[in-house]
């Protein structure tokens, strides 16, 4: 880890963060109040409050060395909470206490699914070894895949806890395999949706439960896996909880979870605090839904500050639609957290106190809050996505000297099914990609060059092993030049895959952030907008790599043969988002025909701060690096490089730049 | 004798070495009298001496980066090289490491596959868990680039998985040829190559080395299937990047390393081996072609050294618990072997894929400082004061409170004795340090030096977690070996956590990693790609094939040195069920190769070993074989340590002095090193104080002087 990053994470105490100290003092807790307010010392409270988090990351150590799905052995496409009991009195309402590996989505969202399920189930009829199981997303859940598993910790007959595993299903029936399809509009084509039932019950598999996934799922020999390793985990999980009841007495335990809670919440108080108070409107696009593709939609978002508390309001978000783009609750709810941490609190493992300082209202019937039937299973990304931009966006503009511009602002999904022709018989294909892109320039530094989209973080398999199991080709996975929004510093490049399929084949895609650029902030500029194109393979060559557009400004790919998504002048194949006609990004089972390469390309992320304020050294990089051409370097950061020296020609760099303010 | 070789052999060995290694024809005659283990650590360069009977002597003298050699010359100089003669001399250097931490290394130029430009900045793409919801965040390779992006060139060529060839690479040669022109004229000081599928398919890469060989003879060139012949074109980048990074200065570094040794006309002749982090030594040559094997060598030197403890104390499974100035590292001990990992991270995400000792190293050492955050909560590290200027109570000028402070605050450490000679603690410097971290919380000075002192504590003790608990392993059934300055320090407290029963501090912990590369054995892998299911391939094809690994193997040990007689030999594959994607490695006896049923012996074995490391087995799931190895190591008896007499006297206390235990002050007895016999005992709560550590008991601990005058503590 760097330097630079780990001193940020790691304040030390410097004479700044003395003041910022003893400004917040009201937020730190003497060992004395400590000691009255849960009956132990800080430094007892301070070791449970970590031991929470480091039992978290040893439950996911366990599921992922049993898991069997690719998504929650690689991917992490998962979440795993401690939660507190439920006991109004005591206002504990199964609140998130401690969560750490996996996707953020999956554990900012855990204890709102979590709530809903085991109340309709019954607490009281809960008993040790019992894990419950539900994904209805009309019951508090995300899309229908991410299915969450809930065990009861039990102390001397007492509920001292819940440990929650909420994870992706590769598939979970319905009427595509892997559920991603846009087109279907209603949630009975989606998948099988569950009410809150028993997995296991006092320790042992319900034979029901079991058998109403392996009837209706088509990877059953995965889902019986990974539903085994679930249980298995869960049973060790609760063990090691009630274990430390045993050590630490379970009274203490629910005081230091209490003190947990609160600790997360006066961080949160602390840096609310710190904002100017305030009223902030933002709002971001969605392309649309992949039904009525002309229609455009947006998530609009209203932050209130007052003090040391905050409102997120939706209100004014658009109307539910029928494409599958429909939010709920719960992500939508967790997306507000994760946008506010994201600037606020981004270097601490969140707990459910952070969320007390914050309200978060959602109207009914919206992209935001959908009602049944409405279909959803891209809703968990994409409103979820433009959420957490758009309050990054908000404060990014309205606090000075902290921010961050809009990253490729999607969790896109890319699919390609057919048979493969390598072997004696052919055998059923399906490769599932999901790109990850740039993020925005920062206050501190150029936008991080690739991952996913803030909501999840993967670990990505190579493509030498997809190769070996799929007849697939990857040509490309590279940055494209002048793609990244020009700023102080400039966003992340946008990143362009070249690929194609070895035998005949469908092509299933949702792909966003096409029809607007990507945000800049404080005077930065837009990144680059994301679009499908068809290759020709007679023009593919390297020379093209890195230019994807050619260096003469204009903006046809060089070897572009057909328009597949993105708002293009289908004749030349110019990106022009005023004139050019709108090819809607989401779409399932085209044809893809054999060696047939297509591109798709990703949104450049948006620039923070002026771009001719930017180092010129930084630009001459840049260029040296062929990520900024020449005529770039002058014509959006005002400066002029030498073409055969590619040194920086200071006179006419300032020249340039006094022109331009 | 004892040692690796049995004498006549050795004489033999020497012989080749001599022509092996400096190309000159053997003459001198060398009896195998002494080993010398010469390790670089961050602050000190240590060195221990053992002959055959187990007497032994250290030393240390101060590190000095970057030109080491002279802390070697400097720390020989310190040494009585008069013995019978030095038969070996064993290095644990750090200069790939630190030319990689501080970007310090080469120009390297990277050609790749076409349409693959920026892999070393993409990775695997995944942010660190506590980056989670961090926009701000970017990978090390983005902010410190080990090749930037004009120094990466397009090598228009394209291989498929199963051997097509989709672009020939004899129709671009001229566009290749243009390419290395640029790069030399760029100034680059070596070239890396990485090419898609290259691992099994290397006939590109080979033609790319043949051309820039042919072009700049001068040039040095890796190919990723020379480096690292595994699959994941990522993972296979890095690797060869960092080994073209690192290997100029290498090869710059070895020969200085030579010069400073031939200096001593006592050592001049003795064979000369390189750590490396596959728990194995190295040649010369291995060592310049492959300065990645060095990654983090020092601290494998420490787990092997806990693999020998074990063989003396007759335990199979141990902890190496090594806790010096900026980290804490823990390795393990498994049924008498080194857990081996299939990557080493040097720094996030930035790694060497090729399989070596797992080492968990959490940045918290005896200088890590202590942190406050506007919610009172408190962290310890990873920050570190390092040793320049150091923890406050050093008196250099350190102004932030550390580790080392809170102990010194506790009266744990004692100002009168000073580290290594070199440094004592002023107890004042260290309370006033922590003084504005306790008003904040508005506690006592020493509660929060208590405060530290646990958050470290328990942190330890969570990475102790993740090595065992967290896969399934029970900490009670190992012994915990702990070295480093300040490893014996924390033992006792970490282990009573855990409920780990035994503590053992070697009489030498303060200079383990020397004494480890004494004990370690030379080594050799060969590996070879495959890529088929099981159930695919032809019984007879996989014999061949491990026969000729096994020829490879026995005939580079050979050429160093070993005799045939000595080599042992370890066969092994690693696969996945179809459908996984994490290698786990398998091992199979000699008898299977030779049986009948290879293929239901290797199923067997495979199924086995996920039970055991995963917690379940698919024997009906088809298995994905990925590559087969076989490993050789020369076979050595257990290094032996001298033996005391036991006394049946009672220990004497150096004096009593006031500490703070649980956060009351407590009169207890302190010992000094020196005056402690073998079979003497000591009780907690209590403190002892040697040179280059510190142990402290709580109580109810025990702790006995064994007949090797390493201290036993039951905890």
């Amino acid at each position: 880890m760097s330097k630079e990053k780990s001193e940020k994470s790691n304040p030390t105490i410097t004479p700044e963060l003395e003041e910022r100290t003893e400004q917040s003092s009201e937020y730190v807790i003497t060992d004395e109040e400590c000691r009255e307010n849960y009956g132990l010392g800080l430094t007892d409270a301070e070791l449970l409050r970590h031991r929470f988090v480091a039992m978290v990351s040893q439950i996911a150590e366990r599921l992922q060395n049993g898991a069997f799905s690719v998504v929650i052995r690689d991917m992490q496409d998962f979440g795993i909470g401690i939660l507190a009991p439920h006991d109004p009195a005591d206002d504990l309402h199964m609140d998130l206490v401690a969560s750490a590996e996996g996707c953020p989505i999956h554990f900012f969202n855990l204890q709102y699914k979590a709530r809903n399920n085991i109340r309709e189930y019954g607490i009281d009829n809960l008993e040790p070894g019992d894990i419950l199981v539900y994904n209805d997303v009309y019951r508090g859940g995300s899309h229908v895949m991410d299915n969450q598993v809930a065990a009861p910790v039990f102390h001397d007959d007492e509920l001292v806890a819940f440990i929650n595993i909420d994870g992706h299903f590769t598939d979970i029936g319905g009427s595509v395999a892997g559920g991603f399809a846009p087109g279907i509009t209603d949630m009975y084509s989606e998948g099988l949706r569950l009410s809150p039932r028993l997995l296991f019950e006092g320790g042992e598999p319900v034979k029901e439960t079991f058998d109403l996934y392996l009837d209706n799922l088509r990877t059953p020999e995965i889902t019986f896996g990974d539903l085994q390793n679930y249980g298995s985990t869960l049973l060790e999980a609760t063990e090691l909880l009630e274990d430390l009841c045993e050590q630490e007495g379970a009274e203490t335990v629910r005081n230091a979870m209490q003190y947990t809670l609160d600790y997360g919440e006066r961080r949160m108080r602390a840096a609310l605090d710190e904002l100017p108070d305030g009223y902030y409107e933002g709002e971001d696009q969605i392309d649309d839904d992949g039904v009525n593709t002309d229609q455009e939609l947006k998530v609009k978002t209203a932050l209130k500050v007052r003090g040391d508390h905050a409102e997120v309001d939706f209100s004014g978000s658009s109307a539910q639609v029928q494409g599958n783009i429909n939010g709920s609750p719960s992500d939508l709810t967790a997306s507000a957290h994760i946008g506010l941490m994201s600037l606020l609190l981004n270097d601490v493992h969140v707990s459910a106190g952070m969320f007390r300082a914050v309200d978060v209202l959602l109207p009914t019937k919206s992209i935001v809050q959908a009602a049944p039937p409405a279909a959803t299973t891209q809703g968990h990304l994409v409103p979820s996505a433009k959420a957490i931009s758009a309050i990054q966006n908000t404060l990014s503009e309205e606090i000075s000297g902290k921010g961050v511009a809009e990253s490729y602002n999607d969790v896109p999904t890319v699919a390609m099914s057919g048979w493969d022709g390598r072997g004696d018989e052919p055998e059923f294909f399906l490769i599932f990609q999901v790109p990850y892109g740039p993020f925005g320039g920062t206050s501190e530094n150029d936008g991080h060059c690739y991952s996913l989209q803030i909501m999840g973080n993967c670990r990505e398999m190579a493509y030498e092993i997809e190769e070996e199991l799929y007849p697939h080709v990857v040509l490309r996975k590279e940055f494209v030049r002048d793609s990244a929004g020009a700023g102080e510093h400039r966003g992340g490049p946008a990143i362009r895959w070249d690929q194609m399929v070895r035998f005949d084949s469908e092509l299933t895609v949702s792909l966003e952030q096409m029809r607007q650029e990507t945000m800049g902030v404080e005077e930065g500029k837009g990144g680059d907008p994301a679009y499908i194109f068809e290759i020709d393979m007679d023009k593919w060559d390297s020379k093209t790599a890195d230019q994807c557009y050619p260096a003469d400004g204009g903006r046809t790919p060089a070897e572009y043969r057909n328009m597949i998504s993105g708002v293009i002048d289908t004749e030349t194949g110019e990106i022009d988002l005023e004139n050019g006609e709108y090819h809607t990004g989401k779409f399932s089972d085209k044809p893809l025909p054999a060696e047939q390469p297509f591109a798709t390309v990703v949104a450049g992320g948006g620039g923070f701060g002026d771009p001719y304020e930017r180092d010129p050294e930084a630009v001459r990089e840049d260029v040296r690096d062929d990520l900024v051409s020449i005529e770039a370097a002058k014509e959006e950061y005002g400066v002029v490089i030498d073409p055969d020296s590619l040194e920086i020609d200071y006179e006419a760099t300032e020249g340039q730049r006094a022109e331009g303010n | 004798m004892e040692g690796p070789f049995s004498a006549p052999v050795f004489l033999w060995i020497n012989n080749i070495l001599e022509e092996y290694i400096y190309g000159l024809s053997p003459g001198v005659l060398i009896t195998a009298m002494s080993k010398i283990g010469i390790d670089i650590g961050g602050t000190f360069t240590d060195l221990l001496e053992i002959d055959e009977s187990g007497g032994l002597q250290s030393n240390k003298a101060f590190t000095t980066d970057p030109e080491f050699e002279v802390g070697i010359t400097n720390v020989l100089e310190k040494t009585d090289l008069s013995g019978e003669g030095v038969s070996e001399v064993y290095h644990g250097t750090t200069v790939a490491t630190n030319a990689v931490i501080e970007r310090s290394g080469m120009n390297v130029g990277l050609l790749y596959t076409d349409g693959f430009r920026d892999l070393m900045d993409m990775g695997r793409g995944v942010r660190p868990v506590e980056a989670g919801v961090d926009p701000f965040y970017q990978r090390p390779h983005e902010i410190d680039p080990l090749v930037p992006r004009y120094l990466r060139r397009p090598v228009k060529e394209r291989v498929l998985e199963d051997g097509t060839v989709l672009f020939d690479i004899e129709e671009n040669i001229d566009d290749l040829r243009e390419e290395i022109d640029y790069l030399v004229e760029q100034g680059v000081d070596a070239i890396a190559v990485c090419l898609l599928h290259g691992y099994k398919h290397p006939e590109h890469e080979r033609q790319v080395k043949e051309v820039v060989k042919e072009m700049y003879p001068d040039v040095p060139c890796y190919i990723s299937s020379d480096i690292c012949p595994y699959p994941r074109e990522y993972d296979r980048t890095s690797t060869t990047v960092l080994n073209g990074y690192t290997a100029p200065i290498m090869t710059d570094y070895l020969d200085r390393y030579r010069d400073a040794i031939n200096q001593f006309a006592e050592i001049e002749n003795a064979a000369m081996w390189y750590m490396s982090n596959s728990g194995g030594m190295r040649t010369y040559d291995d060592i310049k072609q492959r300065p990645i094997l060095t990654f983090d060598c020092g601290p494998v030197a420490g787990t092997m050294g806990v693999q020998n403890y074990g063989e003396l104390l007759d335990e199979d499974n141990l902890i190496g618990f090594d806790m010096g100035g900026t980290t804490c590292d823990v390795s393990m001990i498994r049924n008498g072997k080194p857990l081996i990992a299939n990557e080493h991270e040097i720094e996030f995400d930035i790694i060497s894929a090729l399989p070596s000792v797992e080492i968990k190293a959490i940045g918290s050492g005896g200088g890590s400082i202590a942190t406050i955050d506007p919610a009172g909560g408190v962290s310890v590290g990873p920050e570190s004061a390092g040793s320049d200027p150091g923890p406050a109570c050093f008196g250099r000028g350190g102004e932030e409170p550390t580790l080392t402070d809170a102990v010194t605050a506790l009266g744990y450490l004692s100002p009168d004795v000073p580290l290594a000679d070199e440094v004592a603690v002023d107890v004042d410097l260290a309370r006033e340090v922590l003084s504005d971290f306790a008003d904040t919380l508005d506690v006592e000075t020493e509660r929060a030096a208590r405060m530290v002192y646990e958050v470290a504590g328990s942190d330890m003790a969570g990475a102790l977690r993740e090595m065992t608990i967290y896969q399934g392993i029970d900490p009670e059934e190992f012994t915990l070996v702990a070295y480093g300055a300040a490893g014996p320090l924390l033992a006792p407290k970490v282990a009573s956590e855990l409920q780990i029963p035994d503590v053992v501090v070697p009489r030498f912990a303060g200079v383990f990693s020397a004494y480890g590369l004494t004990t370690t054995d030379v080594s050799y892998e060969s590996v070879e790609p495959i890529q088929h299911l099981l159930n695919d391939v032809e019984a007879e094809d996989l014999k061949e094939t491990f026969q000729s690994l096994r020829e490879e193997c026995v005939s580079v040990l050979q050429d160093r040195g070993v005799s045939r007689s000595d080599v042992v030999l370890e066969y092994s594959f690693d696969g996945w069920y179809q459908g996984q994607s994490r290698d786990l490695r398998a091992t199979l006896a000699r008898e299977m190769l030779e049986g009948d049923d290879l293929l239901v012996q290797m199923r067997e074995s495979f199924d086995d070993r996920h039970d055991a490391m995963r917690g379940f087995s698919l024997p009906d799931t088809p298995i994905r074989l990925l590559q087969a190895r076989v490993t050789g190591f020369s076979a050595s008896d257990t290094t032996l340590l001298e033996e005391s007499e036991l006394t049946d006297d009672e220990a004497t206390e150096a004096g009593t002095r006031e500490i703070v235990i649980d956060g009351e002050r407590v009169s207890v007895p302190y010992y000094y090193d020196e005056d402690l016999c073998p079979g003497q005992e000591v009780s907690g709560p209590s403190v002892i104080h040697s040179d280059t550590f510190t142990i402290k008991l709580n109580g109810g601990q025990e702790c006995r002087l064994d007949k090797w005058q390493n201290y036993r503590i039951q905890t």
